[in-house]
């Protein structure tokens, strides 16, 4: 049982980015290769006048039954016991299985390494009592990283652009109750 | 792995540091190294200010090793509330991007143009001030101060000391395309800059353009959070369903440039029906003293005839008016372009605001628009009197003289220079310096850069190669905000004073210095007398900024005060009874006396935007500024280039059908005075009748490694403006104009 | 790699630090360069307005002499500057001017010389982690450089470490 998670709330959202800033700056994620570990997907629905946007901050989700694992022949992708699942550089071969197989694009082909890397829940950071880089920085509090006890029961577990949650049980959870602390 | 003791002497030389041993070969390893501690640097926690957008949020910030690890957000900041956006947090990005200025540059090569090679030679920084000096120095004793032509803020204080010790009377800066309506309609209407607002205790918010949350201002939009927790409505008023919307309960996609009819057919509502905060507006406005004009000259602006200028429901306009009325505290916040400087009308819009703020008796209250409680930092003017200044004598290039409450205001005018560069006083201008400012932050750049060709000596201080610095004599590098002392005072947002520091997380790199070091060493050259402190001795920025601090009640000195990063005094907030309206009667105005004495209009009346479409030209120009970059200054930070690189032309799906546009396809978008090509990019979120372009790319220089080379100027297409014109339109606050253009568009 | 050739590393090092032609001549004759003196000796005007228009060009860098913005991801004081700081570090010394990155070419270079002549069993670490990337960039200065002067001393430095 995963330890920690997501809790989105994607009204909160100013698509400010500073969720994808900071991620960028803490795990020195190479810029200029089209490689952001969590980035901001805005997407829209209905005709104008009656339009509506959504916008979903989407690194890893950190699966209860990831994909990646069972799709990697390698063996490089590994998950902790507090359920961090983490890709091991030096084992990936960089064959782009478990970016094919993951519902949420989380692993991305580096191609100056020529292997896979993703979101790592910011391990050193949290080893440290610290919170994930971009749940430190989301001013409105539409990203919030917590423990999964915690979080499990504080929303939806699936919204509308979001890929069916009983195929790999991501640890996220999507606030849809109204505005009010 | 040990040394030995022959081994450590022969590394450093024997000698000290910075000694020169004899023979060339073997000096050279000792010219460029020093002895040092084998103690490795560790880990620092510093406090600091963001310097991206003006509201600086705190940062606290993690140094390692002498290079900046993280930024994030200061806890207790009230720009940031702790946190920060994701161009501060990117804010590293700019320190270490390749492509910066970093040393002085002249030209060799005398001929200017996008396209030349100027030829740079770098040289030392005494070099480039003394030529600095000496051009000012010629242009002035030859062509009078007139010649001198600054294009810059004024600030920070040392260098607005130097323009002033020499009588610069153009300094140019960009307000009339921000705030400078709203500035002079406060001056007159409310006392003070009424930049704060309530949010979080407002019950009802009325945006008028205002996009703030799309440009995460977070100051701002924290507040908007709060409000919607504490059970606000919003109504938004905007072509562009944007961030800003989906905030709302309720959204308005207005004809452009026609808030103007809403604003003013709500105040027709809430008099009409007695619906005004009337122990507030009896107590603390000049309302009874003019009630009878004031009720005649509204009265015609019923919500019916709002609906035919703006397509907004006289019906909706109506109940939000009662709405307003009824569900305080009511505000509508005003402040910088999206809605001061956009169109013609700026200045009535701003006026109607001011009203509607006014008659919902919020001014200062909670829940509405609020003065800041500052921390009252002293400037140098103050610190080191200086003897008396100049009078300014010469010609505007401007021509400000025609505006008077632009005059007597002082900031702006971006809208009307290049006029007055290529037509009005052609070859005026002898002497330029641009800091901190390029031609794509203009209307119409094309037509600057004609201008920029026509002034024999440019001066550049900017912090990345811009396509303005092409056109430079002199090449000066800026440091980032990282590298920069300051104190910060929160003015955005400031129940109570609070100060952040700003200090240097790292020093300058390579030879990057301040502005008002500039200011300062041209002083020396120029005006000896004004840059001396009483001792007799020339002032010391280090010295300076100690006085400061303590004058300020923030410590004994600069360095104590960084150590401890952040003052506030958690004093309660005193609603203001008194208000420092110009005129001094005391009382917010309603009705301003002054305007009709100058011929300008005591109360805001309709006027349309200034260009509205026509068969040749249908369709609405808009800009925007994407969330994560800033003006024209960040689309080569590496972080956020890969987050918005370029711009397109967004358009409604249903015009592109109507156009035979498809996605990604090359249109032309063209007006009066110019054309552009961007990749179409279709969407839902707009009016069918508009064209969308992100402001901020078209960057030329193929030498800004990331941006140089990618989309297109948004200003080529929108026009700029004679002196005459504002005035025939009676935007008697200056509105730039900035997004006022219509254009065709046309698939390639 | 002799000692003519890591007294050359030397002169590289001076000369991609700084342009100056009098003292490069010195530093020339002092090699015993025949190549490098006749080229200063008559050629020497175009060759600062040429390295800045190279390596410091205000308008943008095509070449930034620093390890870290010769990466797929240039930037300013990244890794190669924290590892060439340890290095440095290690053996005692720090650059002159230590608010700018510690990877410019041409501190590597004067460090990689000395370490050839006074520490040849630590070089080969010190040429894996901060030359091997110094031949490449030789190629585009070559390609680029219109001075006789930076083409010369780019194709002899590619030569000597290849």
């Amino acid at each position: 049982m995963a330890k920690y998670g997501w809790l989105l709330d994607a009204k909160r959202c100013i698509e400010c980015r500073a969720c994808e800033s900071a991620c960028k700056q803490w795990n020195g994620v190479e810029t200029g290769i089209n490689v952001r570990y969590r980035r901001v997907n805005v997407s829209e629905s209905g005709k104008y006048p009656n339009v509506k946007t959504q916008a979903l901050s989407m690194a890893c989700n950190h699966c209860e039954n990831p994909w990646c694992i069972k799709a990697c022949p390698v063996k490089a992708i590994w998950r902790r016991d507090d359920g961090v699942v983490l890709i091991d550089r030096d084992r990936c071969v960089g064959c782009t299985m478990c970016a094919q197989l993951c519902p949420y694009g989380a692993p991305q082909f580096n191609i100056e390494v020529r292997k896979m890397e993703k979101c790592t829940m910011c391990v050193d950071r949290i080893d440290a009592g610290l919170q994930p880089a971009c749940a430190t920085l989301c001013p409105t509090g539409a990203l919030k990283w917590g423990k999964w006890d915690d979080i499990q029961n504080k929303g939806a577990a699936q919204v509308p652009g979001f890929a069916n949650p009983n195929q790999t049980k991501p640890n996220i959870r999507f606030v849809v109750s109204g505005w009010g602390k | 792995m040990g040394l030995t003791r022959r081994d450590w002497l022969q590394w450093t030389g024997g000698a000290a540091a910075g000694v020169m041993a004899a023979g060339g070969l073997q000096a050279a390893f000792e010219e460029h190294f020093q002895a040092a501690t084998p103690a490795a640097a560790g880990e620092q926690t510093l406090i600091t200010s963001c310097g991206i957008c003006s509201p600086s949020c705190g940062i606290k910030a993690t140094v390692k090793d002498g290079a900046i690890r993280f930024l994030e957000g200061l806890e207790g900041d009230l720009s940031g509330n702790g946190h920060l956006c994701g161009k501060g947090a990117a804010g590293a990005a700019f320190t270490y991007d390749p492509d910066r200025l970093k040393y002085p540059m002249k030209r060799t090569n005398p001929k200017k143009g996008l396209d030349e090679d100027p030829g740079w030679v770098r040289i030392s920084w005494d070099e480039a001030l003394d030529t600095i000096a000496a051009k000012i120095k010629d242009a002035i004793t030859r062509y009078g101060q007139e010649s001198l032509l600054f294009v810059t803020l004024p600030s920070p204080d040392v260098w607005m000391r130097f323009m002033n010790a020499i009588g610069v009377i153009n300094r140019i800066d960009h307000i009339d395309e921000c705030f400078l309506t709203d500035r002079i309609i406060q001056r007159y209407t409310t006392g003070g800059k009424t930049w704060c607002n309530d949010f979080e205790n407002s019950k009802y918010i009325v945006l008028f353009g205002w996009d703030i949350l799309a440009k995460a201002k977070l100051v701002y939009a924290n507040g908007i959070v709060d409000a919607r927790d504490n059970g606000a409505k919003i109504v938004c008023f905007n072509p562009q369903y944007s961030a800003t919307a989906r905030f709302a309960d309720e959204w308005y996609p207005i004809k452009p440039g026609t808030d103007l009819a809403v604003a003013l057919a709500m105040i027709q509502v809430l008099l009409s029906e007695n619906l005004y905060n009337k122990e507030f507006v009896d107590a603390y406005t000049n309302f009874k003293d003019y009630e009878t004009k004031i009720r005649e000259h509204f009265a015609a602006y019923t919500p019916e005839w709002a609906e035919q200028e703006s397509e907004v429901p006289a019906d909706v306009i109506r109940r939000i008016a009662r709405e307003f009325a009824a569900n305080g505290p009511a505000i509508v916040p005003a402040h910088k372009k999206t809605l001061c400087a956009n169109y013609a009308n700026g200045s009535q819009l701003v006026h109607a605001i001011s009203i509607l703020n006014i008659l919902a008796g919020t001014i200062d209250r909670p829940g509405g628009r609020y003065f800041p409680r500052s921390v009252n930092i002293p400037g140098v003017d103050n610190i080191y009197p200086p003897p008396a200044y100049p009078p300014k004598q010469g010609r505007r290039i401007d021509g400000k003289e025609k505006l008077p409450f632009v005059l007597e205001d002082g900031g702006g005018m971006f809208s009307t220079l290049t006029d007055g560069i290529l037509n009005r006083y052609p070859g005026m201008i002898k002497f330029a310096f641009f800091n901190f400012y390029t031609a794509l932050g203009f209307p119409n750049p094309p037509q600057m850069f004609e201008a920029l060709k026509t002034i024999p000596f440019l001066a550049v201080m900017d912090i990345i190669p811009t396509d303005t610095a092409n056109f430079a004599d002199i090449v000066l590098p800026h440091v980032t905000y990282l590298e920069a002392n300051d104190l910060v005072a929160r003015d955005y947002k400031a129940k109570y004073p609070q100060v952040v520091v700003r200090q240097a997380l790292i020093p300058p790199m390579f030879e990057t210095k301040s502005i008002a070091y500039v200011g300062l060493e041209l002083g020396k050259r120029l005006a000896p007398d004004y840059f001396k402190t009483p001792a007799g001795e020339f002032i010391n920025l280090n010295t300076l900024l100690d006085e400061k601090t303590k004058r300020s009640g923030l410590g004994g000195s600069f360095a104590e005060f960084k150590a401890v990063g952040i003052y506030e005094n958690k004093q309660p907030f005193t609603p203001r009874t008194t208000f420092a309206t110009a005129g001094g009667s005391g009382k917010c105005q309603i009705y301003v006396p002054q305007f009709a004495e100058k011929g300008a209009d005591p109360l805001p009346v309709w006027r349309p935007k200034r260009d509205l479409p026509s068969p040749e030209y249908p369709y609405y120009y808009l800009t925007f500024i994407p969330a994560v970059h800033r003006r024209n200054t960040t689309e080569n930070n590496a972080i956020l280039h890969e987050m918005f690189p370029t711009n397109s032309a967004i358009i409604s799906t249903a015009l592109a059908a109507k156009l035979g546009i498809k996605e990604g396809q090359t249109v032309r978008i063209r007006s009066r005075v110019g054309a552009i090509e961007l990749p179409a990019h279709l969407t839902e979120t707009i009016r069918p009748d508009a064209v969308m372009v992100a402001h901020g790319f078209g960057h030329r220089s193929k030498f800004l490694t990331k941006a140089g080379g990618l989309g297109a100027r948004d200003g080529d297409v929108i026009p700029a403006q004679t002196i005459d014109e504002l005035v025939k339109a009676g935007n008697f606050a200056g509105a730039a104009c900035i997004m006022d253009a219509v254009v065709n568009i046309e698939p390639l | 790699m002799n000692a003519e050739q890591t007294a050359f590393l030397t002169f590289a090092g001076s000369a991609f630090l700084s342009p100056e032609p009098a003292r490069l001549l010195a530093l020339a004759r002092e090699l015993g360069d025949a190549e490098f003196v006749e080229i200063l000796e008559t050629q020497a005007d175009g060759l600062e307005q040429d390295y800045n228009r190279l390596f410091l060009n205000p308008l943008g860098t095509p070449l930034p002499p620093w390890q870290d913005a010769n990466q797929e991801e240039a930037r300013l004081m990244g890794e190669a500057h924290l590892s060439a700081l340890e290095w440095y570090r290690r053996f005692g010394v720090a650059p002159q001017r230590t608010s700018d990155p510690a990877d410019h070419i041409g501190l590597l270079l004067l460090f990689y010389a000395r370490l050839l002549d006074d520490a040849p069993e630590e070089a080969e670490a010190f040429r894996i982690r901060h030359i091997d990337w110094i031949p490449e960039f030789c190629s585009k200065v070559e390609t680029q450089a219109q001075h006789p002067f930076l083409r010369t001393l780019a194709q002899r430095l590619r030569q000597v470490l290849a």
